[in-house]
């Protein structure tokens, strides 16, 4: 079964559409304990990093959420903001810790960027897999997907980093450690390429 | 490398596919959601989706000549839209509060666009959404009417330009926390005489900020010119892509395999 938490802030018609398009069966719930049944989770996600993640400590028991994933009793895929969610801090709207469950802290892309370089860093641009990742990952290799975000995740560990898309500087897209997966995009937004990485995490 | 986007426009008025010209005459095309699902068929890199009509008459309860659909307000008939396309969809037409921008979003929008809110500097509004969604999800749409050489803001409800240019009113909603501008010429408005590619190179030159040109399409060349000849990052066009079977991919194919524009998704 997939789980997609459901904390309020997130963009879970579009999750739903998706998953319901691919006839995958899925439970919507803000109860950790539900989740726990579950072999893949969904972090679904849209917004300013510190509203976020201040609904989301509201919302949901975060503590649990975290012993689980660390616990490794299901795989976690973290979508756009929901991505950001993993790391250990956020700067956005002012600063806000996050899961802490892959090193690295989301910053300021105007910070990074030429100044002529437009943001929101908004549209299609294609993933390139990392040289020691593409044997795992070869078919996702230059593939389209939708990105819409003026933040990024700054990785700690380089072999986390599975796919960077190309934006005057490399930006980390796709993210793995262990049983946490990350995606900058938006796979939900992203048609028949968007069903493809789905495929991917749930059959991982 | 980032593509730059080929997004058709949907125009709704009173449950009904319309076609503009000048913003005058409005011709009833048909049923909305078959063009959804076309376009989606088709890949359009986005879909923007305007609701036309006066104020809360989304469905076409009243009209007798008409029996599909039936849609008691915007957010149903955007759920529905949200199935039915897996690719990003700007939502605009008549909102004007935070409930219904929230209402939007839970149904499936992915951006909410504003005109008449942004003529009248609603900017409370605008910095509520965009604090809680994020400013991707805020698109100012600017109708543009070009006098004695100056571009001028254009407000369709009075019918009548405005005292403030193009780069001025691009500098306020900059500051609103805008995070998208859909430029829109009420001159060339379904004449499919091409674009006026000082319009689009001006307001892409004055903004960091995306630009999404509109209004004028009338052959695969005028795409190209606009492309080639300004730094939009979008082409969006309503009659153009409405009235030819596979508009979308046929545009594409012109692009990047005839013109060979690796800027162009396949």
């Amino acid at each position: 079964m997939v789980g997609i938490i459901d904390y309020g802030a997130g963009n879970l018609g579009s999750v739903k559409a998706i998953l319901d398009r691919m006839n995958i069966d899925y439970l919507l719930s803000s109860d950790i304990l539900l989740l726990e049944k579950c072999t893949h989770v969904i972090l679904p996600g849209v917004g300013s990093f510190k509203t976020v993640s201040e609904t989301l400590h509201k919302n949901i028991d975060v503590e649990k959420l975290v012993k689980l994933v660390k616990e490794k009793a299901f795989k976690i895929l973290g979508i756009c903001i929901g991505m950001q969610l993993l790391a250990e801090y956020g700067e956005e709207g002012g600063g806000a810790k996050g899961l802490a469950l892959i090193k690295g802290k989301v910053k300021s892309l105007k910070d990074v960027v030429k100044e002529n370089i437009r943001l929101p860093h908004m549209g299609w641009n294609n993933l390139n897999v990392k040289e020691d990742h593409l044997p795992t990952f070869s078919e996702l290799d230059n593939l389209d997907f939708y990105h819409v975000h003026t933040y990024y995740f700054e990785i700690f560990n380089k072999k986390d980093v599975i796919a960077t898309v190309d934006y005057g500087i490399e930006i980390p897209s796709f993210i793995r450690r262990d049983n946490v997966f990350g995606a900058q995009f938006h796979p939900e937004k992203s048609q028949k390429n968007g069903i493809k990485f789905l495929n991917y995490f749930l059959n991982s | 490398m980032k593509k730059r986007r080929i997004i058709p426009v949907i125009l709704l008025k009173e449950g009904q596919i319309v076609q503009s010209k000048q913003f005058k005459r409005h011709q009833n095309i048909g049923d909305p959601f078959k063009s959804v699902s076309r376009y989606s068929e088709w890949n359009a890199d986005e879909l923007i989706y305007l609701n036309i009509s006066p104020d809360h008459l989304y469905s076409q309860n009243h009209r007798s000549d008409i029996n599909s659909g039936n849609y008691s307000d915007f957010s149903e008939l955007t759920n529905i839209i949200s199935h039915n396309n897996l690719c990003p969809i700007t939502i605009g037409g008549g909102i004007k509060s935070l409930d219904d921008v929230n209402e939007l979003f839970k149904n499936g929008a992915d951006k909410i666009s504003f005109c008449s809110q942004v003529i009248d500097h609603n900017y409370q509004l605008f910095n509520q959404i965009s604090n809680i969604y994020g400013c991707q999800a805020l698109v100012a749409v600017l109708d543009i009417i070009k006098i004695d050489e100056t571009y001028f803001l254009y407000d369709y409800r009075t019918k009548k330009a405005l005292d403030i240019t193009l780069v001025e009113m691009i500098r306020n909603v900059e500051k609103w926390g805008f995070g998208e501008i859909v430029v829109q010429d009420v001159l060339q408005d379904g004449r499919k005489r091409g674009y006026d590619i000082d319009l689009f190179r001006l307001a892409s030159d004055s903004t960091n900020l995306p630009v999404v040109a509109l209004g004028g399409a009338g052959s695969l060349e005028d795409f190209d010119l606009l492309f080639e000849n300004t730094n939009v990052d979008a082409v969006a066009a309503a009659n153009f892509f409405q009235h030819q079977e596979l508009s979308v991919i046929n545009l594409r194919k012109f692009l990047s395999i005839n013109k060979k524009r690796k800027y162009i998704r396949i």
